[in-house]
């Protein structure tokens, strides 16, 4: 079947042989090693099983299943108790919580100051404050306090969050206006609410809420 | 920029990674009578009947080989007239993608004769890589014959 055997050296000399290879020192773990991806690229190089290319005609044949009818991406965070969410296609990255520093006259309840996020100094915004929310004073665990790295008009901008649950996918015409009694300032940079797993997320108006941080800065 | 890396024989091509609708494994294909060999035929795609191009031949070389890692690039294609079509290209060890800069792709390669849907060469190491230009795979006159419409689809 193969056109050349496959040389399984990770099954003798790397992690699950004797690792005596001289290459294990650099790599640290043969899945790090070229010829393990080699190995791995040689997989393919083989003839398909036996029903593969038929099962594929019958595949390709058939209509693209939709995916019940979700038009949008969100990505879904908490501040305090209050679960909101930006549009997925303005999250750069989620990273782990690391320090803010201040700058001098300029930092305020808004603009927290900077983080440093892969050598990049980010302005970092209180999402709290801006929407009138407290951070993880409701007494539940705070579970991961997260820096998430949002990119707007070419800037990068980190909102310390309380925790990140993901991306959550919703069909658009399932958004529901928030209720106006809504004490603190969500509904006001809020372009409606979804609902997921039971939780009411407040979906963040990326236009109102950028707006707004400009107007802090200028 | 992205780009998908393939082979056909022993060189190697490219395409923006930006213009794939998706990569799927070789189907059995109809054959069309009357076109090019290179055009090794259509694959009915979620009903449609999308010609497929062998880059293989198409260079000139052997056909390709069929192997797990020979797959079929579905692309937009626009040819002469306005409307979106699909086609397929069909090329070997569609396994990994790269990130180039347009202007990598400054060599200018010999042509292959009566058709100009090979681009320019990046250097790769120590050989290259060529872009495929999508929107001239299919001479102009055997468009009609292969494309068909949505609703006279090929079962």
């Amino acid at each position: 079947m193969n056109a050349t055997p496959i040389q399984d050296c990770w099954n003798r000399i790397g992690v699950q042989g004797d690792k005596s290879c001289p290459e294990l020192h650099r790599h640290i773990h043969c899945r790090n090693c070229p010829t393990f991806e080699q190995g791995a690229h040689a997989l393919l190089n083989r003839t398909p099983p036996t029903g593969y290319i038929e099962e594929w005609t019958q595949f390709l044949a058939r209509a693209k299943e939709t995916e019940a009818g979700f038009t949008d991406t969100a990505m879904v965070f908490r501040i305090g108790p209050e679960w909101l969410a930006f549009s997925a296609r303005l999250c750069v990255e989620i990273v782990s919580m690391r320090p803010i520093r201040r700058v001098p006259h300029r930092s305020d309840r808004m603009f927290m100051g900077l983080a440093s996020v892969r050598g990049e100094l980010l302005l970092c915004f209180s999402l709290a404050n801006l929407l009138g929310l407290e951070s993880s004073a409701n007494g539940t665990a705070q579970v991961l306090p997260r820096l998430l790295v949002a990119r707007k008009d070419r800037f990068n901008l980190a909102f310390p969050v309380d925790e990140v649950m993901g991306l959550q996918r919703f069909n658009r015409d399932t958004v529901q206006a928030i209720p106006a009694t809504v004490a603190h300032a969500v509904p006001q940079f809020s372009r409606g609410m979804l609902t997921a797993d039971r939780r009411k997320i407040g979906l963040l108006d990326d236009e109102l809420v950028f707006h707004a941080l400009a107007k802090v800065l200028a | 920029m992205l780009f998908i890396v393939f082979k056909a024989g022993n060189a190697s091509f490219a395409m923006e990674a930006s213009k794939v609708i998706e990569v799927v494994p070789l189907v059995t294909l109809r054959t069309c009578p009357g076109v090019p060999a290179y055009i090794v035929g259509l694959a009915n795609y979620r009903g449609i009947g999308v010609p497929v191009v062998d880059l293989g031949r198409l260079v000139g070389g052997a056909p390709c080989a069929v192997y797990l890692s020979t797959r079929i690039i579905l692309t937009p294609y626009a040819g002469s007239g306005d409307k979106q079509r699909v086609i397929g290209l069909l090329a070997e060890t569609v396994t990994n993608t790269v990130e180039r800069e347009e202007s990598d792709f400054s060599q200018d390669n010999v042509a292959v004769p009566g058709s100009n849907c090979l681009g320019k060469l990046a250097v790769n190491g120590t050989g290259f890589i060529q872009r495929v230009v999508v929107a001239h795979l299919v001479p102009k006159e055997f468009e009609h014959l292969l494309f068909t419409e949505p609703e006279k689809s090929v079962s």
